[in-house]
């Protein structure tokens, strides 16, 4: 069974010049859009102008994978912890237990694309960490690049949950397949360009789920 | 299993052998098209039908 969710039917929030879509999350507005997609419970996008920052959203017992796609995102926790997460580059933010974090656009004068998957940890209260990579725009073309595993194989970031994230670039009349065995279930956002699914269309902003 | 199979865009989905069409993430770029792809466990994920029930 497939299900698709177009761009369109994302909830739409602007503040300021800021603006976020959210496919699931907990800021929608009605039930269909706040409805998760299992432990997928955030799928969200974000253009973020210059030096403005996400609106915090307090959570606990949350894998968050930041994906930033263009421009640049500063962050910054409690513990103290700071830095940079570029163009290309994943994050893997575990909450855990809890952990008060703010991110900003570093930029004076270039606009952030951002990209937020926040997933339902396999336990709770583990304790709070992050770690980042890059993958390059190279390492992603024409491959399903693996981002995120729970025992971050193949370079991987690890994540708490059995779920696997990947990123990919193709090209036009590039042909993806990704096997599903009878116990898996998957997510495809497309983040921009057009495909077919099937008889379906997607173009940037569309996903579909599979059962 | 992260390896995508790369087959001429005349190709139907269905006739890759080694993937059942109902349990594989088929997908064509019609353009440049960049996604992400999250893959979840079955215990995860609850069906639409199971969900009403």
């Amino acid at each position: 069974m497939i299900t698709l969710r177009k761009a369109k039917e994302r909830h739409h929030d602007r503040r300021s010049k800021q603006e976020t879509w959210f496919t699931f999350g907990a800021e929608a507005q009605n039930a269909s859009e706040a409805h998760a997609f299992g432990a997928l419970e955030v799928f969200k996008e974000d253009r973020l102008p210059p030096r403005v920052s996400c609106p915090r959203q307090p959570h606990l017992d949350a894998e968050i994978v930041t994906y930033v796609r263009e421009g640049t995102l500063a962050y910054e926790d409690a513990t103290g912890r700071s830095g940079l997460i570029e163009a290309s580059e994943f994050q893997r933010m575990t909450v855990g237990r809890g952990i008060r974090y703010s991110e900003t656009n570093a930029s004076p004068t270039g606009w952030a694309h951002v990209f937020q998957i926040w997933l339902r940890p396999s336990d709770e209260g583990l304790t709070p960490g992050h770690e980042q990579k890059r993958f390059s725009i190279a390492a992603r073309s024409g491959v399903l690049c693996l981002v995120a595993s729970p025992d971050a194989r193949k370079g991987s970031l690890c994540i708490h949950q059995d779920a696997f994230l990947y990123s990919s670039i193709v090209a036009e009349g590039q042909h993806i397949i990704h096997d599903l065995s009878n116990e898996r279930h998957a997510w495809i956002h497309v983040v921009d360009g057009q495909a077919s699914l099937g008889a379906a269309v997607l173009g940037a902003g569309d996903g579909a789920g599979f059962f | 299993m992260d390896k995508p199979r790369s087959v001429p865009r005349s190709w139907a989905p269905e006739m890759v052998r080694g993937f059942s069409r109902e349990r594989a993430v088929s997908l064509t770029a019609l353009a440049k098209t960049e996604i992400l792809l999250v893959d979840l466990g079955a215990s995860l994920v609850e069906p639409p039908d199971k969900q009403a029930g």
